[in-house]
């Protein structure tokens, strides 16, 4: 397991640098538009890809046969990319928060709470979208995979418009709130269930 | 153990192509050349023999464990080289040696650096600059550098310039041995299991033609060259395959069971293949 993330983030290495000028980019940007949302939005959009990168790599060279041919499962192949979903999300909430934190400081935006409180929910939702794309990339590959990753995005998008063109009101802020604390104890299960759906995917997998 | 390697009646079935009825046995101490045309199913066999596929029957044995039930334990002895480097190639040989240092119990750095001099592999260009040479080079000193006991190459000599393959082959010898090591090899580059081969199995449309010992092929089978009313004469019982030219004929042959004063030339690995898989005995 740890063999295999340590061969992740080397793989990785390369984007880390892109990664590092856009956080400055966007970090710029967000005190010159006192707009921390942006800056949030992009970290957490690159933490949720970087599993799926690391997948197209793999996929490229074929890692995958190459790994089961040694002293590793299919099931540790698989946990190793949740793992490496959850040590780069958590690294890139402690990356976000503190810039946040730094951010409103200097242009006032909101208080430091709130701001913390949206990283907080930009991590539960990195966290939940993972866990709906890693096993459809398991199953399908990255090079399909990719075209279904759009329809993941746009269909909650598209439910919650067609939502409030039919009228259903959008609940409060207090109710939203309400939800976001509790939305962890939905994202666990679901994590979990994920991991056994791509742990049935690549079980029947042949290389 | 005596046998490191043992496949029995191996069957597995995809849409169009069948592996029938597998039978390899391989003995420590020995190299094992497997050829065959391409997708005559070495790379099926091979990855069968490492659980990557599901077999639908038979039994496959290695160091004498069955290999579905004691995977990851029959893993830790074996050393692998596919046809290509697997390495993501922003990678560079130190980095290689942290990931392997954390998969393997009995990951060896200073053999696997050893090995890296030895093939002249700077350790921190990335994979993406290496030659293809440089790339086998890496894929093998990983291979061998934690004490391995059995060695699985696919196809990992070819494409290779023959001062490269030497190079390799020479490993090969040397790791070899170790009366406890063996080596299965699948090649279709014939001549460098000529070098250093003990047996050579070869498979065809998914059968085992033969699996016998290198010397013995060579001495049982001879290039008989004859006209074409001589050949007529002959029994076709010890032909495995003739090819016919305005000249006359050329057939593979049962050295010993031919009788009469013929030119019977030595029949090299190359031969045997083309004759066995090619040649029809008219």
């Amino acid at each position: 397991m740890k063999g295999l993330i340590i061969k992740d983030l080397f793989a990785l290495r390369k984007q880390g640098k892109m990664i590092l000028m856009i956080a400055v980019f966007y970090t710029i940007f967000s005190v010159f538009t006192k707009n921390i949302s942006m800056l949030g939005a992009m970290i957490a959009l690159l933490c949720t890809m970087m599993p799926i990168t690391t997948m197209s790599f793999d996929e490229y060279c074929k890692w995958d046969r190459y790994a089961l041919a040694m002293p590793v499962s299919g099931k540790t192949i698989v946990l190793s990319k949740y793992v490496l979903g959850l040590l780069l999300t958590l690294a890139g909430l402690v990356v976000i928060s503190a810039a946040s934190i730094g951010i409103v400081i200097i242009t006032g935006e909101m208080p430091v709470s709130d701001a913390l409180f949206t990283c907080f929910c930009i991590g539960v939702i990195s966290l939940a979208l993972q866990s709906v794309l890693l096993p459809i990339l398991f199953k399908f590959g990255v090079e399909k995979g990719r075209f279904l990753l759009l329809p993941v995005f746009l269909i909650p998008a598209a439910v919650i418009f067609l939502l409030s063109k039919l009228g259903f009101t959008l609940p409060d802020a207090q109710t939203l709130k309400m939800l976001a604390y509790l939305s962890p104890a939905a994202v666990v299960p679901l994590i979990i269930l994920s991991v056994f759906i791509s742990i049935g995917i690549y079980s029947k997998k042949e290389f | 153990m005596e046998n490191v390697l043992e496949l029995k009646n191996v069957t597995k079935a995809y849409d169009g192509f069948m592996l029938h009825d597998i039978n390899i046995i391989l003995p420590k101490g020995c190299i094992m050349g497997f050829i065959g045309e391409n997708g005559a199913g070495k790379s099926t066999t091979i990855k069968l023999i490492l659980n990557l596929i599901h077999r639908d029957s038979g039994e496959i044995k290695v160091f004498g464990k069955e290999n579905i039930a004691n995977n990851l334990e029959i893993k830790e002895d074996i050393g692998v080289v596919f046809d290509e480097s697997n390495f993501p190639d922003t990678m560079n040989a130190s980095d290689v040696n942290v990931v392997m240092k954390n998969i393997y119990k009995k990951w060896d750095a200073p053999a696997f650096f050893s090995y890296l001099t030895r093939f002249s592999l700077p350790l921190k260009k990335s994979i993406k600059e290496y030659s293809r040479g440089m790339k086998m080079k890496l894929s093998i000193a990983a291979a061998l550098s934690h004490h391995a006991k059995l060695l699985i190459l696919d196809e990992a000599t070819s494409g290779l310039d023959p001062v490269v393959r030497d190079e390799i082959l020479d490993v090969f010898l040397e790791f070899i041995q170790d009366e406890e090591h063996a080596v299965f090899i699948s090649s279709h580059i014939t001549s460098d299991l000529e070098k250093a081969a003990d047996y050579i199995t070869l498979i065809h449309n998914g059968q085992i033609l033969f699996s016998e010992s290198k010397d013995e092929l060579l001495d049982e089978y001879g290039v008989l060259k004859c006209s074409a009313a001589d050949y007529e004469s002959i029994d076709k019982e010890i032909v495995f395959g003739c090819r016919k030219n305005t000249f006359g004929v050329e057939a593979l042959i049962k050295r010993k069971a031919l009788r009469g004063d013929y030119i019977v030339d030595s029949a090299s690995i190359e031969d045997i293949m083309l004759f066995r898989i090619k040649g029809e005995v008219k």
